[in-house]
């Protein structure tokens, strides 16, 4: 007997096209009754299915599960998830699915406590894929970094969006905060998957004015897809170069990095951004291209130091402290005063510091402005470097590390670089 | 040259409406840069290499269904998964149901004479004009092999104008 040609089958498959239809028009009520109907139809068949044909029975199940969820009946995904999980014959990754699904309605109630009134949630969720990511486990660190780098995208967006002037420092003004919280719920996916909702706040002034948080979630996946077309492409789709220049930071962090995880997706189970998101995807070649784009200074060609970040000091000058490989330390400062949201993570860690080549300030002072700070992951590989760059799609590096060069710098061929040799002699501050 | 008709579609049981649906976005899409009733689709594999030519047979849509389908986006994709659909049936598989969201595929599909259970993914994906099919073939099996559901699966190409179908499989 064909279960997918069973007619409650091609009834559910029917319905579910119905409701997509209908919210295409921005009828949601309508979407949302058709989209229970179609997981009702659903769930009669996938009940009907032996447990000799597990892979039909929990394509099905999964379908009923997430038609539930379409259908924002979280109470009946809980049950019929409970029910398929219980009775069984399901195929190991089905019962993982639906786990995913089950996990994923008991967060939707928890959040829908805490949105005020007209409110919604929106699920946002980067899968690790590859490297040392297994099965729901994932390198802390590696989790952590992208995370922060996400939730502070989201409040950037979010500012773009409002048409906001570019914030050089500091947290999201409080008429974003108030309206929009990013809460962080049980990681759960295929590979390793960090979960994040954002809700509506408590109080907003203006019901009127509310910030449109399917368009918060929607614009990140647009412009995680446009990194994904290099930094020229994000500058296009986000329609300002500072904030481009913000965005592409974050995604780069985020991006595989080619040992702990190999490749980020990017998706919103809601059905009204999945339908018209594309599913993006961030891996190690993204990263170093969007790192290349990053270091163009339009001018003098960059210095690299390699070490660890010490220290950050936030007074009317930004300093950052730097203890290279070589065991000299830098005091580094920023070009535009602007301190980058992603900063503090790196701190205690091992980075690769981007600068322009150093100048002297009108008290004789070495100064050292940064172009570019990132994970030691960002640089291209020597074979790569070698081998490979117009497969990769990067202005080549043309040189190679300048025998006069202290371990720890790396200087570009660039014939009006000052040389490392007087960034080392200019730049022993401590 | 493998005939591939859009005027007399059967897909089995799949739900006409979004049979119908489909149709006319794929007719909208083809009328903005071809004449009907026939336009070829060279189709090449993952290396590039041509394996066949598709003789498709299309109608002219109205002026009604012109304007009801003028967002090129979802016309290039309805339009390109019906094709698709299309391509599979001919290459001897059976159209069985949509997928679930997220499962990384848009479409479940049985070889014809193989047990359901052994079921294969579909990935579709539909270009306006020029872009990269090529490239986009290939993220698209990357979306394939790393979906939810531990199948082996197809990913479909459809570029509207200059026309070709890549086509790719992703063994799991």
């Amino acid at each position: 007997m064909s279960f997918f040609d069973h007619p409650r089958s091609q009834d559910s498959d029917r319905l579910a096209f119905m409701a997509e239809l209908a919210l295409k028009k921005g009828d949601r009520s309508t979407a949302k009754a058709l989209y229970a109907q179609a997981a009702f139809a659903e769930e009669e068949v996938a009940t009907l299915v032996p447990h000799d044909v597990p892979r039909v029975r929990s394509v099905l199940a999964i379908g009923t599960v997430s038609l539930w969820l379409r259908a924002e009946k979280s109470e009946e995904a809980e049950r019929a998830a409970i029910k398929f999980l219980h009775v069984g014959g399901l195929t190991e990754e089905g019962r993982h699915d639906i786990k995913v699904l089950l996990e994923r309605a008991w967060r939707e109630t928890e959040v829908g406590k805490n949105v005020s009134d007209g409110g919604y949630a929106v699920p946002l969720t980067l899968r690790l894929v590859g490297g040392k990511v297994q099965r729901g486990a994932a390198p802390a660190g590696a989790v952590r970094t992208r995370q922060e780098a996400a939730i502070g995208l989201l409040y950037r967006v979010a500012e773009r969006k409002r048409g906001l002037d570019f914030r050089l420092r500091g947290a999201p003004q409080i008429n974003i905060t108030e309206q929009m919280n990013v809460y962080e719920v049980p990681a759960v996916a295929a590979s390793y998957g960090i979960s994040l909702v954002v809700a509506g706040g408590h109080n907003v002034a203006d019901p009127n004015d509310r910030l449109d948080l399917r368009d918060v979630v929607s614009s990140f996946l647009s412009y995680a897809a446009a990194a994904n077309r290099g930094f020229d492409e994000l500058v296009k789709v986000v329609g300002e170069e500072t904030y481009a220049r913000r965005f592409a930071v974050g995604f780069r962090n985020i991006a595989g990095d080619g040992s702990d995880v190999n490749s980020v997706q990017f998706f919103s189970e809601d059905p009204e951004i999945n339908e018209k998101a594309p599913v993006a995807l961030l891996d190690h070649r993204v990263r170093l291209v969007l790192s290349n784009a990053l270091r163009r200074t339009g001018g003098p060609t960059p210095t690299r130091i390699f070490g660890r970040l010490r220290g950050v000091s936030l007074g009317r000058v930004t300093r950052v402290d730097i203890l290279g490989d070589d065991g000299i330390s830098y005091r580094c400062t920023t070009r535009t005063r602007e301190l980058d949201d992603s900063l503090g993570q790196w701190l205690n860690k091992r980075v690769v510091v981007t600068t322009l080549p150093p100048q002297t300030d009108k008290n004789g002072k070495p100064l050292i402005h940064i172009v570019d700070i990132a994970d030691p992951a960002s640089e291209l590989p020597a074979d790569i470097e070698a081998e490979k760059p117009t497969q990769l799609g990067l202005r080549r590096f043309t040189g190679q590390v300048a025998r006069s060069a202290p371990p720890g710098t790396e200087q570009l061929d660039d014939p009006r670089c000052h040389g490392p040799s007087v960034l080392a002699q200019v730049i022993r501050l401590f | 040259m493998i005939p591939l008709d859009l005027t007399q579609i059967n897909l089995g049981k799949i739900a006409h409406e979004l049979v119908e649906h489909h149709k006319i976005a794929a007719v909208v899409s083809l009328y903005r840069h071809h004449t009907p009733p026939r336009t070829i689709f060279p189709r090449f594999d993952e290396n590039l290499q041509q394996e066949n030519l598709y003789e498709l047979t299309w109608f002219g849509p109205t002026v009604e269904q012109q304007e009801a389908f003028n967002n090129i986006i979802d016309s290039t994709e309805n339009g390109a998964e019906i094709i698709a659909l299309l391509v599979v049936q001919a290459c001897g598989y059976r159209v069985v149901k949509r997928a679930a969201a997220l499962s990384g595929s848009d479409w479940i599909i049985v070889k014809n004479g193989e047990p359901e259970n052994d079921f294969w993914k579909l990935e579709v994906s539909g270009i306006d004009r020029d872009g990269r099919p090529h490239d986009r073939l290939h993220r698209k099996l990357e979306q394939v092999a790393s979906g939810e559901l531990s199948r082996p699966g197809i990913a479909i190409v459809v570029r509207f104008s200059p026309p070709e179908i890549h086509f790719g499989e992703s063994g799991k």
